[in-house]
């Protein structure tokens, strides 16, 4: 068969809830002259650095086993949950005490660092191997620059609730200064993190928006959306993930801590509706004050609308938001013939 | 939603079948209401209006609340990775249990006096607790220091002591691994110094109590020569105030400043003898092994450095006034400074009615807080060396008849109340006051890697300080 392609290379997956099966990369290639794999998100850091539960939180799977084993098969955290379309996300462990495993990622290097959209990498703020932990990080950016070097880089500080309240920016810049310098030529983005506050959610949406193509014009169409059915907020959310993309609210808001909240409610209600084998499509929430309505948009896409004026039916805002639906879905296919074969 | 009824009532009540489990009802209702199978709807008469001036839950702790909910249903109940750490959630005094109905209501504190002293109380209660018998040899600490001396001496033990005390509140927040909630300064030395560090802090707290007993003791068989009646404890450091100041009225200033040379009637300003002064401050100034103790009840914790601070700066001001003004005005052209004597109510005789009165005060202070120090050195000592506090009735019989015999012995033969107190002052000090706190500090900041050089050289100046003042006491 000649040289095997790079998926078949990596080992099976332990898979979460759904595995969509994957054409065979040969057969795509005879439909479309261009490659299209799925392009990767790699979420990579030190062993016990927090990956596995910022997955569960962020993308609401039950916590994988470490099914780690050594031999010839070793079983890697790789969901194919769809990202933003076309994503998939990979989760790997750097520096583990395992030198098998260290070997296998040397080995595999080029396999792995393909065909890479994003690399998070998670750093443990408490870690007293800083040396070791940069010199990972740089193999990793090596790496990339070789295989991937359009990808882009995101580093995150992680466990920050660990660290006094008080010195967190502090320590914060002077990871940041030194993870920028370390990663020239590449450009790195940092955000603080802890899963016991709102920074998780933020980092990850702000990955989220930058990985948008058109997210500016698809913001000033979320504006003009709002307005035009005289909305008070209008939220767009990644569908997998519900991570805010882009909103846009007519007045101030109380609550700053609302996204987050939606977010964890509706991936709460999401887990609940799976055990009864039944999957969330829309949601409507009304009381004498407002009305919010929680539907599927686009292919990739959430929205919630807020309306304060009671007197507007449900219907007519259902309708309204039925045909912004096909707006947006032409907005998402606007990239040409790659990505709009990728939307099945 | 236009789907909803029809779906939804598939699911909920399957037709026929009422074995299998309906799923989840609208709780408000009854089963047999037709009601019960709504999605759940609040009455509009329990909604709180949004624009509500008071925010019965704050939007940081709603937020937390789902994070909590949402991440418990992501793991196994036996798997720890996503349980809420203690350092997240909020103090039990800010709990609130929320109803959806719209109502909310503040769980009651289920720790008895946790955090419930407000600041004044607290500095009252450091302010009272630190001033002790000390106060009785601070002139005569003065008249061994020369008067220009022992005050900067007491001013300055007061700041170093202060330090090392907030180096003891703080040292419980440099251990981030494990609760330290229930944790005594003794809990924190064994943690860094092993077993080592439990014995040693045993033994120096044991030294102080005994030392204290030993002086109360002294101080008891002193006053007893004393008969009277019998009034409240705090009440007599306030009457020595009141005394102090009516005799200085009477007596009226008596200073003449030399400074070197010692006349007939006065002592220099600078006397070599100054360590005696403060071996007896050290203390006065103690409080270190259970400041965390007393801290805990503050009502709001973030105030502790300040009302310490507050403490310090009072009892520091108690102890100079008393000392100065007993120091002044004493009659110098008829007696020598020289005469004041280490209790300085030994300088009245016993026929004076006000000083008479004191010492009934003192008496009886003293009488109802010795057996409370014989109980300490009690559970203490026993307890570590035999593990159980009451072993037999012949153990706590030696051991109380050690600590008696031990006063008595010493009010025969050693009543020098202002040596005692330097000498077992200096001990117990050099390791609560200057040692431990130092080291541990260093320690943990060596720990985590925020170790400076002029940090390591103040630390060790005052380790080096805390021992030069114990070797010193010996040749004084």
């Amino acid at each position: 068969q000649g040289k095997s392609s790079p998926d078949a290379a990596l080992p099976r997956a332990e898979l979460g809830p759904s595995a969509s099966p994957r054409p065979s990369p040969r057969q795509l290639r005879r439909v479309m002259p261009n490659t299209a794999m799925k392009k990767k998100v790699l979420l990579m850091g030190k062993s016990g650095s927090g990956k596995t539960s910022m997955r569960s939180i962020i993308f609401a799977n039950y916590i994988a086993r470490d099914t780690r084993r050594l031999g010839a098969t070793i079983d890697v955290e790789h969901s194919h949950v769809r990202f933003l379309g076309n994503l998939v996300l990979n989760l790997w462990d750097c520096g583990g005490q395992d030198t098998f495993m260290e070997n296998y990622f040397t080995s595999q290097r080029d396999n792995i660092f393909r065909n890479v959209e994003v690399l998070i990498y998670v750093f443990d703020v408490e870690s007293r191997e800083l040396e070791k932990d940069m010199h990972y990080y740089q193999s990793c950016l090596e790496a990339i620059l070789q295989n991937s070097p359009d990808a882009k880089i995101f580093c995150l500080v992680h466990k920050m609730d660990l660290v006094q309240e008080d010195q967190r920016d502090l320590i914060f810049k002077e990871r940041e200064e030194d993870l920028r310098r370390l990663s020239r030529p590449l450009e790195c983005a940092c955000f603080r993190t802890s899963i016991w506050d709102e920074t998780l959610y933020k980092a990850w949406s702000s990955i989220v928006y930058q990985l948008i193509p058109n997210v500016q014009q698809l913001e000033m169409n979320l504006r003009n959306f709002a307005q035009i059915i005289e909305a008070d907020e209008v939220l767009l959310f990644e569908r997998a993930t519900f991570l805010v993309i882009s909103h846009y609210q007519c007045k101030e808001q109380r609550d700053v801590h609302r996204f987050e909240k939606i977010s964890n409610i509706i991936k709460q209600f999401k887990l609940s509706c799976s055990k009864l084998a039944t999957s969330f499509q829309s949601m409507e929430v009304r009381n004498s004050n407002f009305a919010a309505f929680i539907d599927i948009f686009t292919s990739n896409t959430y929205v919630m609308v807020v309306m304060s004026d009671p007197s507007i039916p449900s219907a007519a805002t259902l309708i309204n938001i039925r045909n912004a639906r096909k707006h947006f879905e032409k907005l998402e296919r606007v990239d040409g013939p790659k990505h709009r074969l990728l939307m099945r | 939603m236009a789907n909803m009824d029809s779906d939804s009532r598939h699911l909920l009540i399957p037709e026929g079948d009422h074995e299998i489990n309906p799923g989840p009802m609208n709780i408000q209702f009854d089963s047999s209401d037709i009601r019960s199978k709504r999605p759940f709807y609040i009455e509009p008469t329990n909604i709180v209006s949004v624009n509500d001036v008071i925010q019965r839950v704050s939007d940081h702790a709603s937020a937390m609340n789902k994070r909590i909910h949402y991440y418990s249903r992501l793991t196994a109940p036996a798997d720890r990775a996503l349980i809420a750490p203690d350092h997240v959630v909020p103090a039990p005094e800010e709990c609130y249990v929320y109803s959806p109905l719209g109502s909310a209501y503040k769980l009651q504190c289920y720790t008895e006096g946790y955090g419930k002293n407000t600041s004044l109380v607290t500095i009252f209660m450091i302010w009272n607790t630190m001033l002790g018998t000390s106060i009785l040899s601070i002139p005569w600490g003065i008249k061994q220091a020369g008067f220009t001396t022992g005050m900067c001496v007491i001013m300055l033990m007061g700041l170093l002591t202060l330090y090392c005390c907030y180096r003891v509140v703080k040292s419980r927040s440099m251990i981030s691994s494990v609760d330290t909630t229930t944790w005594e300064y003794p809990d924190v030395c064994r943690y860094y110094f092993g077993s080592f560090g439990q014995w040693s802090s045993l033994l120096f707290s044991l030294v102080s109590l005994i030392g204290a007993m030993i002086v109360y003791w002294v101080l008891m068989s002193n006053f007893l020569f004393n008969t009277g009646k019998f009034i409240f404890s705090t009440v007599s450091v306030l009457y020595l105030i009141f005394l102090v100041t009516w005799k200085a009225i009477r007596l009226g200033f008596h200073l003449e400043f030399h400074w070197f040379m010692p006349t007939e009637f006065f002592v220099p300003e600078i006397r070599f003898q100054f360590p005696q002064l403060t071996g007896v401050l050290t203390l006065a100034f103690f409080i270190h092994n259970c400041i965390i103790t007393l801290l805990k009840n503050n009502k709001n914790q973030e105030n502790n450095v300040r009302d310490l601070s507050i403490a310090y700066m009072l009892v520091t001001l108690t102890y100079l006034y008393i000392g100065v003004l007993v120091f002044a005005s004493f009659p110098s052209p008829p007696l020598s400074k020289d005469c004041i004597e280490q209790n300085f109510l030994d300088n009245f005789p016993s026929s004076d009615i006000l000083s008479f009165i004191a010492r009934i005060f003192l008496l009886f202070q003293m009488m109802t807080v010795y057996p409370l120090l014989g109980y300490l050195a009690r559970v203490q000592l026993l307890g570590h060396v035999f593990g159980d506090v009451y072993p037999s009735i012949f153990h706590v019989l030696i051991f109380n008849l050690f600590i008696v015999g031990a006063g008595v012995i010493m009010a025969c033969f050693y009543p020098n109340i202002g040596g005692i107190i330097r000498y077992s002052g200096a001990a117990c000090g050099l390791a609560f006051v200057f040692i431990y706190p130092s080291l541990i500090y260093i320690i943990s900041l060596h720990q985590e890697d925020r170790l400076t050089w002029p940090k390591v050289i103040f630390h060790v100046f005052i380790i080096i300080l805390g021992l030069a003042n114990l070797i010193v006491q010996f040749f004084m």
